[in-house]
């Protein structure tokens, strides 16, 4: 036990730096930063460097919210979610679902970095978010909700709808 | 990873209602859920009705996709020919539908070795039913190549499928012996696995506790619709305080 608290106050006192998108340069705790697996496996290729590491698909303000999150979370084991069952959408805890109280473009922004970080719970807890704006809405609202066109014609439309209905035309 | 792989992300918290809701938003929702044969699009809509789905644990039978199993078993819109409240899934068909429309649909193989052992009234009925037999002129090896049920004593085949069946079967008749036999076998093993898992699964679905558990999907999958139309008013509240509905600004206005 001893052995593994010192192990964390280690990587806690090093930091690691990261360069967003615009180039501005933003530090971290290792610990932090290695909530990333692409950060993480990155750290463990190069190993000790002092280089910051560039992140070109990632903007400041995003990143900053990143590490918010990764920051608020350093401290909990990411077990992975790999058990089907307990993926429901109604268990976000209440600082998460302040977190994601942003408008729809930082919301995914946000999904695309964890995607590209391999955050895996905050990719999880982003795409929770958007499937909650879905929820219980008719097609019309869901449209209304993203902005998405309809580019159905009316016969396909109607196709669609009896295909919903029934398995096939018999 | 790409962005269909972000969508499925997103699809995988969704109940197959909700699903259902996205295939008819846009053209690229639908291809991507409406995919019968990409793995991916089964993995998610299985995943919906393993998890919301207590009634629907089973698997698919092996003549549906896993959209195609949900909306025949729990899309609830009555008979898919008339419209008739009155109607059962018959799985063997792939149809939900009352009798009078089976009927119209179906012929029906007559065993008039059993039909001599039965009062003459049972006769008359099936009488009335004259129009339905199979024409003599169907090859057996067409008939065992055709998924089936039963109305009463006779087995009844679905006619497009019989129509289908004997297209395919007369395709073959300037092929050699072996192709035309191994067709056969094929079909038949086909029909055997079919039948067997549908015979399980008209049992099961007798079963009380299915029925209640079907019922209670429905249910579930209507108060979930309801419960995010909630969630999403009291989350809008809270967003924009001062925005109160009318009716309570009148009341309060009043009490004041």
């Amino acid at each position: 036990m001893a052995t593994g608290s010192t192990s964390t106050n280690i990587s806690e006192l090093k930091k690691i730096k990261l360069t967003s998108s615009e180039g501005t340069e933003f530090v971290v705790d290792k610990d932090v930063g290695e909530k990333s697996i692409l950060l993480k496996n990155m750290l463990e290729d190069v190993g000790e460097n002092d280089m910051a590491i560039p992140l070109p698909n990632v903007t400041g303000p995003i990143l900053t919210k990143v590490i918010e999150y990764c920051t608020h979370h350093r401290d909990d084991f990411f077990i992975s979610q790999d058990d089907d069952n307990k993926k429901t959408s109604d268990d976000i805890d209440e600082w998460d679902s302040e977190f994601c109280k942003v408008d729809q473009g930082t919301l995914f922004e946000l999904i695309l970095a964890a995607n590209y970080l391999d955050i895996k719970p905050l990719l999880d807890l982003t795409c929770k978010t958007v499937a909650n704006m879905i929820k219980g809405k008719s097609p019309e609202e869901i449209r209304k909700t993203f902005n998405i066109a309809n580019d159905f014609t009316p016969e396909e439309e109607i196709q669609v709808k009896r295909e919903n209905e029934w398995c096939e035309e018999r | 990873m790409s962005s269909e792989k972000i969508f499925a992300i997103i699809c995988e918290h969704l109940s197959p209602y909700d699903l259902l809701s996205l295939t008819r938003v846009c053209r690229r929702f639908k291809e991507f859920l409406c995919s019968p044969t990409s793995s991916a699009t089964q993995q998610i809509w299985r995943l919906a009705r393993v998890r919301y789905l207590r009634s629907l644990q089973l698997p698919p039978p092996e003549t549906l996709d896993e959209k195609q199993y949900y909306v025949l078993s729990l899309v609830e819109k009555g008979c898919q020919f008339c419209g008739r409240a009155a109607a059962k899934i018959r799985w063997a068909f792939r149809v939900r539908a009352c009798d009078a429309c089976v009927d119209e649909r179906t012929l029906r193989k007559f065993d008039f070795y059993t039909i001599t052992t039965l009062v003459p009234w049972v006769c008359v009925i099936i009488r009335s039913h004259d129009k339905l037999f199979i024409e003599w002129n169907i090859p057996s090896d067409v008939l065992s190549s055709v998924l089936y049920s039963y109305s009463g004593p006779s087995r009844i085949y679905w006619m497009k499928d019989v129509t289908k069946a004997l297209k395919e079967y007369n395709s073959l008749k300037d092929s050699d012996e072996e192709v035309v036999k191994s067709w056969i076998e094929t079909k038949r093993a086909f029909v055997n696995r079919v039948i067997q898992d549908v015979q399980h699964r008209e049992y099961t679905q007798q079963a009380i506790f299915d029925v209640l558990g079907a019922r209670l999907d429905r249910l579930q999958i209507m108060l979930n619709g309801v419960y995010g139309h909630v969630m999403r008013s009291r989350s809008r509240q809270d967003r924009n305080p001062q925005r109160i509905p009318t009716s309570i600004r009148v009341l309060m206005r009043r009490r004041s």
